[in-house]
Formats: C-alpha cells, sequence, structure tokens
C-alpha cells in the first residue's frame, strides 16, 4: 500500500475525572503515511496513550474521523470493526499484561492467523515458527507458556502476534521502554527491516525523546490532548518552537564523556 | 503439583484419607459383591463378632460394613456431582454477569441474590420434596444451594480482569466477545473459584447426608445419612449403627477439607518462591 | 573517609528446586558523600546490591563475603544511617495515613524527638523536597498525590533521620521525562547540600553519567568495570561496556531514518 495509511481529522475525547472533565484529545488531526513513522510525545496524562487507545478504536471517541486506508474506522461497529482489525495492530507497552499468562506462545501468535481466516490450518505450526524467527526467536519456543518465558522475549512474542495479519499499521505504545538498552537496537533495526520490506506505518508513543529522534520520520508533541507542535523529527527535536518541546529535550539525560 | 500437595501436612493427611475413601468405593463390588440392602445375617449382631459381617448389621440384619462402602460411592457421587455442577452454573452466572455488564449483570446478581437468601439445605429439602427424591434430583437439589458462592467470585475476578490489557490486546486482534470470554477471561478466573470447590465438596456430602438421614434421600441406595438415620431408634442398644456411618462421614468431610487447605497452601507456597 | 567497604560479596536465591547466583564477588568501595551510579541491565544483580547494602534482602537469599562500614559505629541501622528510594512512588508509602505524619513518624523514632518536635521536622523537610506545606500536602494521602510528589515523599522519609547513605533504586525508572528531571535536581541538590553519599541504581547509562563521581557496571551479577565518569565512558575497558555505549540512543547519535 502506497499513500497515506492513517488520516486522524478532529478527534475529541473527554473523560470525567474527579471534580471536572479532562481532554484526553482535543481536535487531534495527523496522517502517516506507508512507510513511515510517525512518534506522539508528550509527558504522562499528555493524552497520547488515550489517542493511541482511540486509533485502535478500543474507545469510542466524541467526535472526529479514524481513516484506514480508506476504510472509515469510526462508522464501523461489531464484525464490520473486528473484521478490519488485521489491518491494524499494537504492541503494548507491558508485555507481561498484555498477553494471556495462562496461554502458549503458540496460542498468542496463532491467535490472529485463526480469527481472520490466514493461511491453511495444516500450515499454521510452520507459519507461527516462521513469525518467531522473524522477530529473532527460536520456533521452539512456541510450546512454551508466556509466564514461563524470560520479559524481553515476551515483548517479542507481542510484536510476532502484532505483525501475524500483515498490518498497514501497528501502533506501538511504549513499546521498548520494557527492552534492556543493549538490547533496544535490535529491535529497533527489525521494526525498520520490517517497514522497509512491507512499507508498515507506525505510529510511535513514547516520552523518550532520544529514541524517537532516531527512529520516526515525524514527530507531533501532545499536551492535555492538543498538538502543540509537529514536524520532521530531526528538525522538531534539534530546533524545538514549543515550550512543551523544549522542556521534554532538556530534561533528556545526556551522556557525559567529554 | 501433586507433589507439592503431599509435601504439606494438610495435602498429606486429606490426600491419605481422600485416598482411603476412594479406594473403598471403588473395592465395593469386590469385597461385598450383591445388593447391600439385602439380608446377610442376624440382626443386630455386634461388630468383631462374626468375620464375614465385621462391623455387625443393622436391625433388619444388612451388612454394614457393605453399607459403608457403598455409601462411600453415593456420597462421593454426589459431593463431586453437586460441586461440578454448581461450579459451572456459577461460573456461566459470574462470567456473563461480569462480563457483559448492564441490565443482565443486575439480573443475574438479583437472581444469585435470591437464591443464596435461602439456606441452601432448605432450598435442598423444598426441592427435593417437590419433585421426589432420586440422586439426580439430590445432585440439582444441593447445587441449587451451593451455586451462588462461585457466581459471586467469577463476577469479581471478571471484573477486574476486563481491565486488564491482555483483554484489550484480544479485542485489538479481533477476538470475538464470546471468544474473550472463554478463552482468555474465563481460565484466569477459574483459579479462586477452584479454591471453593473443596468447601462445596463438602457442603455437598453433608447435605445429602442430611436429606438421607430424613428420609428424603433416593430409597434405592445405601447413603451413610440413611444409616445414621436407621440407628437412631437403637441408639443405646446397638450404637454401632449410626457411630460407624458417623465416623466415615467425619473422614470424608476432614479429607476434603484437609486436601482443598492442602492446595491453597501448596499454591502459595509455590508462588512465594517465583 | 571511607563509608562502605565491600569484599566479595555473594548473594544467592534459593527455593524448593535450586539456588540462583543474583552476585558474585563484588568488591568496591564507597567514599562519604559521594556518588555512585551502578549501572546493570535485566539480570546484571545491581538490584540485589541495592537490597544487600540496605539490609532489606528476602528470608531466602544467604550473603556471603563481608559489608563493612568505617564510616559508622556499629551496624548500620535502616532508616537511621541508610535511606532507601524504591522504584515504584506510592508503594513504599502506607495508604491509610497523611504523609506528614508518616514523615514525621521517621524523623520522631530515629531522632527521638517529641511528636511537635517532629511534626515540625517533617514540614521543613515536606518543603525541602518542593512540597509547600502550606498548600495542605502535610495532611494529603498517598492516593492524593500524583506520582511525582509520591516519590518526593518517599525522599523525605528517606533522608528524615539524617542519614549517611540514600540508596536510590531505579528511583525515576516509573515516572515521565519531564518529572524524571525534577526528581534528580532535587536528589542532587539534597546531596549536595548535606555530606550525604548517594548509591544510584539505574539501567540508563546516560542518566548514571549525570548523577554519579564514579560509575560502576554490572553484568550477569557480577562487577565488570568500575571508575570515574570520564574513564569508564570516555575510555571502556571491557567488550560489555564498549557495547553499552555504543548501542546508547542519545540526542546527538544519528538517526536510524532517513526522512524525506
Amino acid at each position: 500500500m502506497t499513500g497515506i495509511v492513517l488520516s486522524v481529522a478532529g478527534l475529541c475525547k473527554t473523560f470525567t475525572r474527579g471534580s471536572g472533565l479532562v481532554a484526553a484529545a482535543d481536535n487531534v488531526s495527523f496522517c502517516v503515511k506507508s512507510g513511515e513513522t510517525l512518534a506522539l510525545c508528550g509527558p504522562s496524562g499528555s493524552g497520547k496513550s488515550t489517542i493511541a487507545r482511540l486509533v485502535m478504536r478500543l474507545l469510542d471517541p466524541d467526535s472526529g474521523r479514524i481513516v484506514l486506508g480508506g476504510q472509515d474506522l469510526t462508522a464501523l461497529r461489531g464484525e464490520a470493526l473486528r473484521r478490519q482489525r488485521s489491518r491494524f495492530q499494537m504492541v503494548f507497552q507491558d508485555s507481561t499484561a498484555a498477553l494471556n499468562p495462562r496461554a502458549t506462545v503458540y496460542d498468542a501468535v496463532a491467535a490472529p492467523l485463526r480469527i481472520h481466516n490466514i493461511g491453511r490450518r495444516t500450515d499454521r505450526a510452520c507459519n507461527v515458527g516462521k513469525l518467531l524467527e522473524q522477530v529473532g526467536l527460536s520456533a521452539d519456543l512456541s510450546a512454551r507458556a508466556i509466564h514461563e518465558i524470560s520479559g524481553g522475549q515476551r515483548q517479542r512474542v507481542a510484536i510476532a502476534r502484532a505483525l501475524a495479519s500483515k498490518p498497514d499499521l501497528v501502533v506501538l505504545d511504549e513499546s521498548l521502554s520494557a527492552i534492556d538498552p543493549s538490547l533496544r537496537l535490535d529491535v529497533l533495526r527489525l521494526f525498520l527491516d520490517l517497514q522497509q520490506r512491507r512499507s508498515i506505518a507506525f505510529l510511535f508513543i513514547s516520552h523518550d525523546v532520544a529514541l524517537v529522534r532516531a527512529f520516526a520520520h515525524k514527530v507531533a508533541f501532545i499536551e492535555h490532548g492538543k498538538i502543540v507542535e509537529q514536524g520532521r523529527a530531526v528538525d522538531v527535536i534539534d530546533q524545538p518552537q514549543s515550550a512543551l518541546a523544549r522542556a521534554m529535550i532538556a530534561a533528556v539525560p545526556r551522556l557525559k564523556e567529554l | 503439583m501433586i507433589l507439592n500437595l503431599v509435601r504439606t501436612p494438610e495435602g498429606f493427611v486429606g490426600t491419605i484419607l481422600l485416598g482411603l475413601l476412594t479406594v473403598w468405593a471403588l473395592v465395593a463390588p469386590w469385597a461385598y459383591p450383591g445388593d447391600p440392602l439385602s439380608i446377610a445375617g442376624p440382626a443386630l449382631l455386634p461388630p468383631w463378632t462374626d468375620w464375614s459381617l465385621p462391623l455387625g448389621t443393622d436391625r433388619l440384619g444388612r451388612n454394614i460394613a457393605a453399607g459403608l462402602m457403598y455409601g462411600a460411592r453415593t456420597s462421593m457421587i454426589v459431593g463431586l456431582a453437586a460441586a461440578g455442577t454448581a461450579i459451572l452454573l456459577g461460573l456461566l452466572v459470574g462470567v456473563a454477569a461480569g462480563f457483559i455488564g448492564g441490565v443482565v449483570d443486575e439480573t443475574l446478581m438479583r437472581i444469585t441474590d435470591a437464591f443464596q437468601t435461602v439456606p441452601g439445605f432448605l432450598l435442598a429439602l423444598a426441592f427435593v420434596s417437590v419433585v421426589g427424591p432420586s440422586l439426580p434430583v439430590v445432585v440439582l437439589a444441593i447445587a441449587l444451594g451451593t451455586w451462588p458462592p462461585p457466581a459471586r467470585i467469577a463476577r469479581a475476578e471478571v471484573l477486574s480482569l476486563r481491565e486488564r490489557d491482555f483483554v484489550a490486546a484480544a479485542r485489538s486482534i479481533g477476538m470475538r466477545p464470546v471468544e474473550i470470554a472463554f478463552r482468555e477471561v474465563l481460565p484466569n478466573a477459574l483459579p479462586p473459584v477452584l479454591a471453593l470447590s473443596s468447601v462445596i465438596v463438602a457442603a455437598a456430602i453433608l447435605i445429602e447426608a442430611a436429606l438421607s438421614f430424613l428420609g428424603l434421600g433416593d430409597p434405592n441406595r445405601v447413603t451413610w445419612g440413611g444409616m445414621i438415620s436407621e440407628g437412631r431408634t437403637v441408639l443405646r442398644t446397638a450404637p454401632w449403627l449410626s457411630i460407624f456411618p458417623g465416623i466415615a462421614l467425619v473422614t470424608a468431610v476432614l479429607g476434603v477439607y484437609l486436601t482443598g487447605e492442602g492446595v491453597v497452601e501448596a499454591h502459595a507456597r509455590r508462588e512465594m518462591l517465583l | 573517609m571511607t563509608l562502605l567497604s565491600i569484599r566479595n560479596l555473594s548473594v544467592q536465591y534459593h527455593n524448593a528446586n535450586e539456588s540462583i547466583p543474583a552476585l558474585k564477588g563484588v568488591g568496591f568501595e564507597m567514599q562519604a558523600g559521594e556518588k555512585l551510579a551502578v549501572v546493570g541491565e535485566s539480570g546484571s544483580g545491581k538490584s540485589t546490591l541495592a537490597l544487600t547494602i540496605g539490609n532489606l534482602l528476602p528470608a531466602q537469599a544467604s550473603v556471603d563475603g563481608s559489608i563493612d562500614w568505617p564510616g559508622l559505629d556499629g551496624i548500620p541501622k535502616n532508616g537511621r544511617d541508610v535511606g532507601f528510594i524504591f522504584q515504584d512512588p506510592g508503594g513504599s508509602l502506607d495508604p491509610l495515613a497523611h504523609v506528614g505524619t508518616q514523615i514525621a513518624a521517621v524523623a520522631q523514632y530515629h531522632l527521638h524527638l517529641t511528636r511537635w518536635q517532629a511534626r515540625e521536622q517533617a514540614q521543613l523537610l515536606l518543603a525541602n523536597v518542593g512540597l509547600d506545606p502550606q498548600s495542605g500536602f502535610f495532611d494529603a494521602y498517598p492516593h492524593q498525590l500524583s506520582g511525582g510528589q509520591r516519590q518526593r515523599v518517599a525522599i523525605a522519609c528517606a533522608i528524615a533521620a539524617r542519614p549517611k547513605l540514600l540508596i536510590a533504586d531505579e528511583a525515576t525508572s516509573a515516572l515521565d521525562t519531564l518529572i524524571q528531571a525534577d526528581i534528580l535536581l532535587l536528589i542532587a541538590k539534597l546531596v549536595a547540600d548535606t555530606d550525604l553519599a548517594l548509591l544510584f541504581i539505574t539501567h540508563d547509562l546516560a542518566l548514571a553519567s549525570e548523577m554519579g563521581d564514579r560509575m560502576a557496571v554490572f553484568q550477569s551479577g557480577k562487577l565488570v568495570e568500575i571508575g570515574s565518569i570520564a574513564a569508564v565512558v570516555g575510555n571502556p575497558g571491557t567488550p560489555y561496556v564498549k557495547r553499552l555505549i555504543a548501542s546508547h540512543i542519545g540526542l546527538l547519535s544519528p538517526p536510524l531514518v532517513t526522512s524525506a
């Protein structure tokens, strides 16, 4: 698929919290092209996770449109929406919480294949093995239970599962924060490799500005549900205009070597 | 898992007791072939006088030892079947209520309240009196009185599991709600419900004994409750008629409770070391 | 003056099936008032080190080797000589007590103050950590505060008895970048104002280089390299440390993508 994969226009969502209304998304609009990564960057409470869940249609927006490759997702409900889900997937932050602890690795990765009838049933075990190898895990891991494998392995299983249905868009919700720094580069290179080969669009939610600068093509800084600055990642981060971007960039710890 | 269970003191004793009872129940047709309700010897024979009738006979001359062994079958069948039915019913109601929410949740919970306000034994009693005594009816009657606690616990677990990320993740890969409820949520809601199972089995055995004691058990089967009831009139002269089935009842209930405690303890120990 | 001297420290966790080594033959020293940053990934043993020094290991752990405190007279007492800040901001606070009362309790117990003196001390501490006691923070419950505010309370509790060593075990990992920066500034200020020594545990290399005078790198339970920041970062001696530095992603690293 080429061109614009995800187009979000005028997204609004408010929650009642305690004494008043909190705007998690306030007239948010952005788009992501195929083969491109857009990062949503902001402090906790800025609404970036809520926007991710709105895009994934796990929450209903109060108003606004979400269009995925020409299909208006906001207008879909129930079975029609479920059928579209193979085209957009999410990797959650905490893989320990995001995978059924009692399931096996095979169950987790094969689920999207089974639900959307991808591939023949007889080939399924083989396909699962291939998906595991793609994310750098051995195919023998299929039989192990989720709670038996390490945290890093769990995150890779979550990634394998997200890629199983060959989606056009993958939402990464702080997906790298649980991975050790020395392994992060490997996972990033994996994402980039897949992006180049399959033109996957990534929506990358993160509060790590250095990571965003390295990995994303474009960035949008979000505060209180509003986009305060957006543009090419390297440009915005090297020369921030908004107060929020400046503060977040100043807060990044620097490796003192000189 | 079984090994861990046996390592705990409660589990050890409980498993031995239950093991003995199971053997007791299984061996019955070989040890005493034929109908245990048939007359085997002179009436009111004291125990340990005739070795073919080691525990004596009752008022009609029926073999008490045979009665105990066949009674064990009835008690275990009823106990397990009733508990199984109660837990199944409770799970279905609890998961449906917790998962669907809204009006369905409210309705199901009010029904659960209604069943819970009536004491389990009285409910069973009323049911059997109306429908008539037979084994399936007794099982159903006991289940009717004991399903609300599993339902509540299942619902509470589902309510908390529903908010967890793996349910959201299951939705995001396109799983249908029914599949999420049974594949993802139910297996994780199961452990606390199963922890109740030993209590329910024990309660079922006791309710069955009480029903039989009142003459509302299955008349075609030997039951410990029935035997105790039979011994009421001759309690002073031939106390063994009631004492032996009484001991068997205590052993069974104790065995179930201790095994249940052992499972919980073994599970807790394993969790602590993880 | 040497505050802490560790020699050949080994820690193992025991369960029914096996013994898992967490630290193997670790040895180093800390001076009074020094800031030592401990860097390691998951499984490196850095948290076990923090718990061992802080005397907080669970019962199933066994310790070999020695930890000496030449800088203190006698065995260190938790809370009085060593203060501990955990990763979970609210986890170490009693959810049912006012935060001010909790801070005062530490001061009262270890400094042998009267209730009223301890209250005053607590109010001072709250102000010191940036929570104005006049704004009602003294009587707040932990759940009424944000993550960053809870961590400030935890810091106040940790320093209330004027310890000699403050151990921060991934104290900012659960907070977002902006709040993390504030808390780190606070810790740096508190350490600079007193003669407090700081043991700063983190998995973030850049953070370690900012917060410490010296850095110690752990891998799989072993101390692989220790030295000044300039020495370890500028001239790493071991392949593991070289790899850690090479895989670090900072604002000056070349981007991995070429954007149009």
